[in-house]
């Protein structure tokens, strides 16, 4: 009696064989870099399609769920997603739970009570008519969560749960998790690039490399992770030449939620790279937004010798801000216009080609590159553009050692040409090999008075 | 009809729903717009102008679904989500949006019907604009009662909708569609598979 | 209003305004913006209600002159409620009333029922295919994100040195690309919740025709004919 999947399936012309298996009240881990597999796998476990499939099945106490219609499949499995703004379509979490018992042809006068049970039993009867539009990322979801309870699914697959979560609302959802795994012996898989969200809990973790699935330990993954990171080339950072300043922060000081982040009066200068780093929902991005003047800031802040206030697009002719979804940002229809950047020159992309190891890609769509190259791509497409500041958000999220060394070797060559680069990222360590200077925001927080509490 | 209906796949749906509110958003942009040019119009007595300079954004959901979905019905049915989901949105006019969005999305049906529904190309396009331009004119004489009107300020109406449709939802669409079709993000649709 | 059936307050509302469409009746018009005026009050929160009076008016106003002075055969006149009006006069406040009475027809609907409560109804009534039924309710539900998006995809472009005026293809292009990926992942999560659209399912609120609908609906529409007639 459990989920066995044996399998060899297809993602961009790799082949990857997997054997799985997850019994009832246990919870297992899927690890390994962004673009090499793991959503696919968690769809084919799920049953949502079999295109990709070579070789092999998935069974739960074994039957097909590809034979299943959907509303047969939900009984055995759900699944949560990543993205907290795209997984609902009603209104409020009530109906939404509604929703799901519809689809199962639940009987009306049975519904008020299930979904009654899963909104207690995760914490948010309160908000049981509250437009979901109204939730924060962490209450959307508890509510995703509340659906899956509320099919009563025997087991239970999670795509980065906590990807958008600060660190407080990850461990309340992995506690109630738990209670899930514990109380009801409901199965869970999930797919994590941070194995410390979910430390003294999911210890098997099947790891993920080009052609194979092996399970292997927690502490083991965490082995490998030192082991590679000797192999990586040094950095090397040039000492700084006397530079221009280019920002200025003065008494600034920045409300978030309900804390408020106080900065040090610092000046910045062209040539120089300062990583920022701090727990999830402490204000990293907050940060980045504040210097574009997209969100409200105290105190002082000079770029370019002017005030920033409000967000115009004057403020962006020196300035570039690299987003965190790379698609975010392609504009072009092909890789080399992509880098292109306006200028007709082709033969002038060539080497950065190279460089990114995309040569033979050239001519696609960026949308149709792997998620790694496309961070990749969406990096170097800054690169020639003549800066003073470059401000980029967690451009290694998702990324495996190497290319996340690439990735900040290309943000350092950047930094040395006389630019001015803010890097947000989590990854401390990194961020300490590559950075002038690494900003701890948990260093910076001042727990909030009333009056910034009730702006919050 | 429920034959037709029946091909329709959820996403499909979710698709043209978000495309139609990502064009009324853009609408949105104009209406100020055409609001302060029509009370700048309004002591020409020619207010009803304002708003027919931006008249072809109107269809074009209906264009963009037709031409990338290819498939009978596709422009009438998304035209009628659009004004489905605008009457939910705060267009006070309610119910009567309705049958505006119906005679339009008639129009611009008749475009992709013209060649069997076929690969749909610039003719397609400009038909469809063309005849929703016409469709939506007629409407709009009975909607607002403007036969009464000179014959000179009608024809007026007439031609500066109809270029607003060929701009909109003949030029821009088709450029805006090919060149997402090269990026490959529509390939799970007629108009990708087309393109390879 | 609230408690109506949604299909039949959306047939009786459509078909009224249909009947003022096809005719040039100042009395009609004036009765029902007089009776849907008072109806929306009642919905409406006054600063709302008064809002769209501005709006309606704005647009009114615009008509009314160019039927004025563009009307084709000027001559003639009348008596209307024992003020002498001329041609103009009365064709520029038919056009104008008219506004008005779509207006408030279609504002007492909106004001009074939800996208959740029509589209429920529309299937329970009218069949409607229920991926069309869920499929706008979750578009509708990420329109919120739309114009964050419009703005972040402007920040973009800025990034890159680029201009990105309203209305351009290169601002529109990553706008519809998200349109098609949303429609994706949205789609996904709705299926792995069992959404199929041909099992059959069932419905935790029931919507019915009853007596007040047929009731409201005939009521309106008996008053729009008569008040044709005379």
């Amino acid at each position: 009696m459990s989920l066995q999947a044996q399998l060899t399936f297809a993602v961009e012309q790799r082949l990857i064989t997997v054997d799985l298996q997850l019994n009832p009240g246990e919870a297992r881990g899927l690890y390994g870099p962004s673009g090499i597999g793991k959503s696919t796998l968690l769809g084919l476990l799920a049953g949502q399609s079999t295109t990709g499939i070579k070789q092999g099945q998935v069974l739960y106490q074994g039957q097909a769920i590809a034979d299943l219609p959907a509303n047969q499949r939900v009984a055995q499995v759900s699944l949560m997603f990543q993205n907290p703004d795209l997984q609902f379509c009603t209104q409020t979490p009530r109906t939404e739970l509604s929703f799901c018992l519809e689809n199962q042809a639940v009987a009306p006068t049975a519904m008020a009570a299930k979904v009654g049970w899963a909104l207690d039993f995760c914490g948010i009867a309160k908000l049981a008519d509250q437009p979901l539009v109204t939730l924060s990322g962490g209450e959307k979801q508890l509510v995703a969560l509340a659906c899956c309870v509320v099919l009563e699914s025997r087991y239970l697959l999670l795509d980065e749960p906590f990807a958008n979560l600060d660190q407080q609302t990850s461990q309340r959802l992995v506690s109630k998790l738990k209670q899930l795994q514990r109380e009801r012996q409901v199965g869970i898989l999930l797919i994590d690039h941070q194995i410390e969200n979910t430390s003294n809990w999911v210890d098997q973790w099947y790891a993920f490399s080009e052609n194979q699935v092996a399970l292997t330990t927690r502490s083991h993954l965490e082995q490998q992770e030192e082991l590679l990171q000797q192999t990586l080339m040094p950095v090397v950072k040039r000492s700084l030449v006397a530079a221009a300043p280019v920002l200025t922060m003065q008494q600034f000081s920045l409300p978030v939620g309900d804390h408020r982040l106080l900065f040090p009066d610092v000046t910045l200068a062209m040539g120089q790279m300062i990583g920022i780093t701090g727990r999830s929902g402490l204000g990293k991005s907050t940060f980045l937004k504040s210097l574009m003047g997209l969100a409200p800031h105290q105190g002082q802040l000079l770029i370019n010798g002017q005030r920033v206030k409000k967000c115009r697009r004057r403020l962006f002719k020196q300035l570039s801000w690299v987003m965190q979804n790379p698609q975010d940002q392609f504009i072009a229809v092909t890789v080399a216009q992509e880098l292109a950047n306006r200028q007709h020159a082709n033969q002038g992309v060539a080497p950065i080609l190279q460089q990114l190891g995309l040569t033979d890609k050239a001519d696609v769509s960026p949308f149709l590159l792997s998620q790694g190259q496309q961070r990749r791509l969406a990096v170097a497409s800054f690169l020639e553009r003549p800066l003073t500041v470059l401000l980029v958000d967690e451009p290694t999220y998702g990324q495996d050692r190497a290319n996340a060394w690439q990735l900040m070797t290309m943000l350092r060559q950047k930094a040395d040409q006389q630019t001015l680069v803010l890097v947000v990222s989590h990854d401390q360590q990194l961020l300490r090999q590559f950075c002038d200077e690494v900003w701890d925001l948990n260093q910076a927080v001042e727990v909030a008075d009333a009056t910034v509490k009730s702006n919050g | 009809m429920t034959k037709k209906l029946a091909k329709w796949s959820l996403k499909d749906v979710i698709m043209v729903g978000i495309t139609a509110i990502i064009f009324g958003v853009i609408y949105l942009g104009a209406v100020h717009l055409g609001v302060y040019l029509g009370v700048l119009l309004t002591p020409f007595g020619l207010a009803v102008l304002a708003n027919e300079f931006i008249f072809g954004i109107w269809f074009m959901a209906a264009a963009f679904a037709g031409y990338v979905i290819q498939r009978p019905g596709a422009a009438l049915i998304t035209e009628m989500i659009a004004a489905l989901l605008e009457v939910f949105m705060g267009n006070f006019y309610g119910p009567i949006v309705f049958v505006s969005g119906f005679v339009q999305g008639i129009g611009t049906e008749a475009g992709f019907m013209s060649n069997g529904y076929r690969r749909a190309g610039w003719p397609q396009l400009i038909i469809g604009a063309v005849a929703a331009t016409v469709t939506s004119f007629i409407w709009g004489i009975v909607r607002s009662s403007f036969s009464g009107l000179q014959w000179q300020l009608l024809l007026s109406i007439f031609v500066i909708r109809l270029l607003s449709a060929l701009l909109f939802s003949a030029v821009l669409v088709k450029i805006v569609c090919d060149r997402l079709a090269k990026m490959g993000v529509l390939n799970s649709y007629p108009i990708g598979t087309a393109q390879q | 209003m609230r408690q109506l059936n949604p299909t039949v307050k959306f047939s009786a509302i459509l078909l009224a305004g249909l009947i003022v469409s096809f005719q040039n009746n100042l009395l009609l018009n004036l009765v029902l913006l007089g009776l849907f005026a008072l109806i929306t009050a009642v919905y409406l929160p006054i600063l709302k209600w008064l809002r769209l009076w501005l709006w309606l008016s704005l647009a009114a106003v615009g008509v009314f002159f160019s039927g004025y002075f563009f009307l084709q055969e000027k001559t003639g006149g009348g008596q209307w409620a024992g003020w002498q009006l001329s041609a103009q006069t009365i064709y520029g406040l038919q056009l104008a009333t008219r506004i008005y009475c779509f207006g408030f027809l279609g504002a007492s609907f909106a004001a009074t029922t939800t996208l959740t409560a029509f589209i429920e109804s529309l299937q329970q009534q009218l069949h409607l295919p229920t991926q069309f039924a869920y499929g706008i309710m979750a578009a509708f539900h990420v329109a919120p994100l739309i114009p964050q998006e419009y703005r972040q995809t402007q920040l973009s472009l800025w990034s890159r040195g680029l201009s990105a005026p309203w209305l351009s293809t290169r601002l529109m292009t990553p706008l519809l690309v998200k349109s098609v990926r949303w429609s994706e992942v949205l789609a996904t999560a709705m299926i792995s919740r069992g959404f199929t659209a041909e099992a059959p399912r069932t419905h935790f609120k029931k919507y019915q025709v009853q007596w007040f609908d047929w009731l409201f609906f005939s009521g309106l529409i008996i008053l729009t004919i008569i008040l044709s007639i005379f």
